[in-house]
């Protein structure tokens, strides 16, 4: 058995081209642009040695500090409103519906499907206020509750309300679909003795499928989390961070300050930032799954 | 019991009937909305239907040729960084979940540090590779950075599928006399039919929808891809009215939607002779 | 253990073969015209505008094409980049040292560093080595000059547009209502209330690119200082929370607040804007001249020849006249220096000798460049020359010399304070802060 799992020419094969690759086009770039940080000014044109400087000035920097803040916020949010209400809706597809599942899971994935530029430009029409309504505030109009009528993306207190739910609509359709085809790969057998056993769904759900579920909640987590540290497109397009900075995300911050500012080196030093940000949220996410035994 | 189960069910129905009218209406408003007239969007609220078929917004929109040799670009990237990912990926998160050696948890994590930093960082490095290497204008170039910054995500995806797979299994198969290749291709790949066609799916709409990439790495109109096409005629200038702007968006949306509901009738093959096999 | 060393020798291997290759940057486009013996010549241009749409694209492309059918050698390479995208492209291209011939620079502190490093071409050298200094009149050059980032009265932006800013109105619904065009702030706040008042919304005001409320306070303040206010203030000789300008924030922020720009004004974009002024749904927007292609467009316009233009009102005790219009020349073009040769010389004479006359014969649009022959011109396009005819002092906005940083801190932070959210006081804080 081991002989056979631990075949060094079998292991060789398998995994090193996906090294090597990895490496040299995604490792290498990451590294040497990480190395920029200890630079000011831009590559090519007015680069300079700087040391720590731009390391310093993280600590000091409250424009950095408040988008942070702000999208610590938006990740405890958006995260669990996609894997949560992604993996209900997977149960309920696997548990109600009979025929048609496939036609029901193709619709969710939908959403998931479009570029997230044109989700964002969507999203502004829906939530227009001017010069005519758009479709959220033209149902609030047709419902009675003019009340709620609002500009949804141009209200500092509901901007990042507004911008959480497309990020959700987006996404819970990747979840759905992940934890679907998960469920329905589980082996059947354990499933079909625990119903001849008596076991209510609810149990056969609590008891075996999530337990098996595991890795995928793992999975999903972490893909989740970094997805949404990492949010920039849809932010831009819906938003452009505003109004004001209310909506300004670490990405974009960092965008603007490699790129728009000229300080290509503390642009990487956000990076850096959001590099470490991962990590610990995703090894915070890896601690509480991780396997017993 | 049966009525309180019927009656779970029918909550359950109702919900999903409720997700479902969620996640497509507003793409289904979308697409009335852009052959709607200028008039209709002042003068209707805007759920209302298109009065009828409006397709000047189309013609306005779609002014710019060369779409095809775009789309012929996109299909060719799209696919190769497919065929790719899964010949690298496949075998590496066998080898990662299953397979006992040392580096294993390692390079697990190694994996994953595409998915934790921001690519835009990457970018002049990865363009400075790349003009060394002559791959700018190319389609492997565009295959090959597709590929590499998918991995992350599929070789999560795929540990995250692979280790839901019973050790029993493998451990039987291998008592059976199964090689490991055996292992890898007689059972974990057909067995996990499903979870894998998940993975390229996303695969799939991650490369298509690039436009980073593509972007920054191809300058040669004759060989940019559909998300580059679309951003050469919507322009820097939006348009003036609501319908060609749906309908600019509507073309951005509608190939890649028309695509994955062809591709997802393979899908669902995939998924019945996986479901018969299990 | 075996593994680390592979990685670490992979790793090690691809770092030093990039590293090496960065050496040799540059060479691309000229070697192979060097190598071959017909001279073949691709000049590559990058622009934020499509072929199909109005702006410097179109007139730079119908040059072009008269200029390559005579010299078949010559191809012309136009990528279309969105604006927004602009400044990262270049960025990339820069550190590579694969700068365009010819691009536009959206970003001018970063056009203002290229030029410092040398990766632009001067225009002024351009235009001296061929004589052509006729097509820019000293005029617009020394206002071209005056908007460059760059320290030195060197010109290296070549402009695209010319253009006055003030408030366009409808004619007809300032007829029927009695409004008089206004002379004085306290005449242009009467229309409004008066308008807000009979339902008429006065303002359509683009918020969503933020830039036009600056530009309100902006008027403000040099109408009541002149227009060096905001040329000493972007100095840092000037507080930006001297009473003045915090009386024009509180201005702009009041336009809001009671209502005279309409509901959710932060998601309006420039289309938006236009088309709701276009069609009746306001009185009045401010706005550059640049909508002249706007106005000029008979589908967009729904008010025919029915509108007007003043100037910025004149505040109490107000220093500059109402014609002191603030002035620009639209995004600029610029000549990388990487490639700079014979070929792309002389395709470049042909493209901007050319440049005025085309753009007026095309486009019907005011390049900035002189022009050599009479032209029926537009409507508005007329309008307009006459008003630049007359025009006083040219104003500044408040941005036009500001480093990225504090120009986007100005921007956005606009929004805040039109949405109250951020007080007058913060908001002259926010900006003073950059010239600590």
């Amino acid at each position: 058995m081991n002989r056979v799992l631990s075949n060094k020419k079998a292991l060789a094969l398998f995994t090193l081209p996906a090294i090597l690759l990895f490496t040299v086009f995604a490792v290498v770039p990451i590294i040497w642009s990480l190395f920029y940080s200890f630079f000011s000014g831009m590559p090519g044109v007015n680069f300079e040695f700087c040391g720590l400087e731009n390391f310093i000035n993280l600590f000091t920097d409250s424009e950095l500090h408040a988008s942070l803040m702000l999208n610590v916020k938006y990740v405890a949010v958006v995260v669990i409103g996609q894997v949560f209400i992604g993996f209900a809706l997977a149960m309920l597809i696997n548990y109600a519906v009979k025929r048609g599942k496939n036609f029901v899971r193709v619709c969710m994935f939908i959403p998931v499907v479009l570029p997230s530029v044109a989700v964002g430009q969507l999203f502004q029409k829906i939530y227009a206020i001017a010069p005519q309504y758009g479709l959220l505030n033209a149902l609030l109009d047709i419902v009675g509750l003019k009340f709620l009528i609002t500009a949804w993306i141009g209200d500092v207190s509901t901007a990042v309300g507004a911008l959480c739910a497309m990020d959700i609509w987006k996404g819970v359709g990747l979840y759905c679909l992940i934890f679907y085809s998960a469920i329905i790969d589980l082996p059947g057998d354990v499933v079909e003795s625990a119903k001849i056993d008596g076991a209510s769904s609810f149990r056969i759900i609590r008891s075996i499928q999530m337990p098996l579920l595991k890795p995928i909640f793992r999975m999903a987590f972490i893909f989740s989390i970094t997805g949404c540290i990492k949010v920039y497109d849809s932010a831009v397009s819906l938003t452009k961070g505003g109004p004001g900075t209310t909506t300004y995300m670490p990405t974009m911050y960092m965008f603007d300050e490699a790129f728009t500012y000229g300080n290509f080196g503390y642009g990487s030093a956000i990076a850096l930032i959001i590099l470490v940000e991962c990590v610990l949220l995703t090894s915070i996410v890896g601690m509480i799954f991780k396997e017993r035994g | 019991m049966t009525a309180k189960k019927g009656k779970g069910k029918i909550i359950s129905k109702i919900i999903i009937g409720i997700a479902l009218v969620l996640s497509i209406y507003p793409v289904i408003w979308l697409i009335l909305s852009s052959f709607k007239t200028t008039q209709e969007f002042s003068l209707l609220p805007s759920y209302s239907l298109p009065q009828g078929l409006y397709l000047d917004n189309y013609i306005s929109a779609w002014t710019s040729g060369n779409m095809g040799v775009y789309f012929k670009n996109s299909i060719i990237c799209t696919l190769g960084s497919l065929i790719l990912i899964v010949v690298v990926a496949l075998p590496a998160s066998f080898a990662l979940t299953k397979m006992k050696w040392k580096g294993k948890n390692f390079f697990n994590k190694y994996f994953m540090m595409g998915l934790m930093i921001p690519i835009q960082v990457a970018l002049i490095p990865i363009f400075q590779i790349y003009k060394n290497l002559n791959l700018l204008n190319s389609h492997i170039g565009l295959i090959l950075v597709y590929t590499v910054f998918g991995l992350s995500m599929t070789i999560l995806m795929f540990t995250g599928f692979f280790e839901s797979f019973p050790n029993e299994m493998l451990e039987a198969a291998v008592i059976d006399g199964c090689s490991i290749y055996g292992c890898l291709t007689k059972m974990v790949v057909p067995l996990m039919g499903n979870s894998i066609v998940t993975v390229l799916t996303l695969q799939f709409l991650t490369s298509w929808n690039d436009l980073l990439f593509s972007q920054t790495l191809i300058s040669e109109t004759a060989k940019k891809t559909v998300q580059t096409g679309l951003v050469m005629f919507s322009g820097a200038h939006g348009q003036v009215d609501w319908g060609p702007m749906f309908a600019s968006m509507a073309i951005g949306v509608l190939p890649t939607l028309g695509l994955y509901l062809f591709l997802s009738k393979f899908m669902i093959q995939g998924m019945t002779a996986g479901a018969v096999k299990g | 253990m075996k593994w680390k060393k592979a990685v670490s020798l992979a790793l090690a291997g691809t770092m030093m073969a990039s590293l090496a290759g960065c050496g040799s940057t540059g060479g691309g486009a000229s070697d192979q015209a060097a190598d071959s013996g017909t001279q073949k010549r691709t000049i590559k241009v990058m622009t934020i505008w499509n072929e199909d749409v109005q702006g410097g694209t179109q007139t730079l492309k119908a040059l072009s094409d008269e200029y390559c059918a005579e010299h078949p050698e010559i191809t012309v390479e136009i990528e279309v980049v969105a604006q927004t995208d602009m400044p990262s492209r270049l960025s990339v291209l820069a550190a590579s040292g694969e700068l365009p011939d010819l691009f536009i620079a959206t970003d001018t502190a970063q056009s203002g560093t290229f030029y410092e490093q040398g990766l632009i071409y001067s225009v002024d050298d351009f235009l001296e080595e061929n004589g052509i200094q006729d097509i820019i009149s000293e005029s617009t050059r020394q206002g071209l000059i005056n908007l460059q980032a760059a320290e030195g009265d060197e010109l290296y932006t070549l402009l695209t547009e010319q253009n006055i800013e003030g408030f366009w109105y409808n004619k007809q619904m300032f007829e029927e209502n009695g409004w008089e065009v206004p002379e004085t702030m306290d005449e242009f706040m009467a229309i409004c209330e008066d308008a807000v008042s009979k339902g008429i919304q006065p303002l359509a005001v683009d918020g969503m690119d933020k830039f036009y409320f600056t530009r309100l306070w902006g008027g403000y303040v040099t109408s009541k200082l002149g227009v060096d206010a905001l040329i000493n203030a972007n100095a840092g000789e000037q507080s930006f929370s001297d009473p003045t300008f915090l009386e024009a924030y509180q201005w702009v922020q009041d336009l809001n607040t009671n209502g005279y720009m309409g509901e959710g004004v932060t998601t309006i974009d420039s289309s938006t804007m236009n088309s709701m002024f276009l069609t009746g749904g306001a009185a009045m927007e401010y706005n550059g001249s640049w909508v002249t292609s706007n106005l000029n467009n008979e589908e967009e316009n729904q008010l025919g020849e029915n509108v007007g233009f003043f100037g910025f009102p004149s505040v109490d005790d107000a220093v500059a006249d109402q014609n002191d219009y603030c002035q620009n020349y639209g995004t600029a073009w610029v000549i990388g220096s990487n490639n700079y040769d014979d070929a792309l010389n002389d395709w470049l004479v042909y493209v901007f000798s050319g440049y005025g006359d085309k753009s007026m014969e095309t486009q019907g649009m005011l390049s900035g460049f002189e022009m050599k022959e009479e032209h029926e011109m537009p409507y508005y396009t007329q309008m307009v020359v006459d008003l630049i005819a007359e025009a006083g002092e040219a104003a500044v906005w408040p941005e036009y010399k500001m480093e990225t940083e504090a120009m986007q801190t100005s921007l956005d932070n606009s929004q805040l304070l039109i949405l109250g959210e951020m007080t007058p006081e913060d908001y002259g804080a926010s900006l003073d802060a950059f010239y600590e």
